[in-house]
């Protein structure tokens, strides 16, 4: 197993690799609670009143119409608005107050990936941290995923890492393997082999192509910014710019800062994207220094919002 | 209201000059998403012969390379500030 050195000791580096074994953890009770086969909180709702569908949460959202069903209020009348199509509501609530919690903490899909990334050397990995505006792709993807509908192809269902992730766990048990076929070898490519192996983080489906993911994030990129919601916070001044949270981030949602961002201890200091990231905290368990962890309160401004600190930076 | 005018078009051209970046990778992303859509419906309905000739992949692929094509055309001008030509005079000779 790939393991991530870290700058400040053996505790530093034990403690984040516990860390990072507890995140696998809960990925796995997210696993058993929203996957196939398991999938009990499904289970549980069906049980209460019969009526819901055993699969996974987004198969009730019945988007596979074209524009003249989205346009017509009967057809949006006439939906069941069952588990699925709620769920996506409170995860989007859930992003706007607590951040992406279930990308962070949930979603076995990432965490496959993530796991699967670290069966790779980092060497052959691309990293993407400060290099590309990973939010604005992801954006893009997610507009033109909920703009399918519109052109009467409906909504991208097989390209969704959730989906196939779903389909290996009942092919393991039955035999069923459509995992195998058509449009989702394309998927299982992009998201393990593309975005899970040669990326650095292993999350590079998570970071540019997950639309549940995109969604989320767009939530908690305004939510963030208002001063009584949680979000990973950042105290520049005991931050010794000692690069490990940058290394951990499986999202490569934290990069360095430009001279003169903030008064650190030392160094320039780090930036953190409110557009990808989820919220898992990994970054504040490797911080040797206590300059980063998950909690309410405003976002830390960058001291170069005033003109006299850059310029001082500078000479 | 010419100057108001005037600087509402300032203040759109530097916002997009600053945003060009994105917009173009937005654009990208945009465009991905319409063509593996596309992938998805073809896979769904022509296998067999099922095509029902309803173009609507049609739609879809040329809105994909549409939004690709406009991304490349925004990134191509992010190249920074013309150049002069080599043979010209310097600006304000003194």
């Amino acid at each position: 197993m790939n393991r991530i050195p870290l700058k400040g000791g053996k505790d530093v580096q034990n403690h984040s690799d516990r860390f990072r074994l507890v995140r696998y953890a809960s990925y796995f009770i997210g696993f058993l609670l929203f996957y196939s086969p398991a999938a009990l909180v499904l289970r549980f709702f069906s049980g209460l009143d019969g009526k819901h569908l055993i699969g996974n949460l987004c198969d009730s959202l019945n988007l596979r119409m074209g524009v003249g069903g989205l346009l017509s209020i009967d057809r949006w009348q006439a939906m069941d608005w069952t588990l699925g199509q709620v769920s996506i509501f409170v995860v989007m609530a859930v992003a706007l107050i607590l951040g992406p919690l279930f990308c962070g903490w949930l979603c076995a899909a990432g965490a496959f990936t993530e796991f699967v990334g670290r069966l790779v050397p980092d060497r052959w990995k691309i990293d993407v941290a400060g290099k590309v505006d990973a939010g604005a792709v992801r954006y893009g993807f997610l507009a033109g995923y909920l703009s399918l509908p519109f052109f009467g192809t409906g909504i991208g269902c097989s390209f969704c890492n959730f989906r196939v992730l779903e389909y290996i766990g009942l092919g393991v048990g039955s035999g069923f393997l459509p995992a195998l076929t058509s449009t989702y070898i394309v998927v299982t490519l992009l998201w393990l082999v593309a975005g899970g192996m040669f990326m650095k983080g292993g999350r590079g489906w998570c970071v540019f192509l997950c639309p549940v993911g995109g969604i989320q994030n767009a939530m908690h990129a305004i939510g963030a910014r208002l001063p009584f919601t949680a979000k990973m916070r950042y105290r520049p001044e005991n931050c010794r710019s000692c690069g490990n949270c940058v290394e951990v981030c499986p999202m490569r949602a934290i990069a360095p800062a430009a001279d003169g961002d903030w008064q650190t201890s030392g160094g320039p200091g780090v930036r953190i994207s409110l557009n990808t990231c989820i919220a898992c905290a990994q970054c504040s368990a490797a911080c040797p220094h206590g300059a980063l962890g998950y909690g309410f309160g405003p976002l830390a401004k960058p001291a170069s919002a005033t003109l006299p600190a850059r310029e001082a930076a500078r000479s | 209201m010419s100057g108001t005018a005037g600087r509402v078009a300032a203040w759109v051209l530097a916002a997009w000059d600053k945003a060009r970046n994105s917009v173009s990778l937005a654009l990208f992303g945009g465009s991905g998403a319409l063509g593996a859509g596309t992938l998805q419906h073809l896979a769904a309905t022509c296998p067999g012969g099922g095509c029902s000739g309803c173009g609507n992949c049609v739609t879809a692929l040329g809105a994909a390379a549409g939004a690709a094509a406009i991304g490349v055309v925004a990134r191509r001008r992010k190249k920074g500030p013309a150049r002069l030509p080599q043979n010209s005079e310097p600006l304000n000779p003194t």
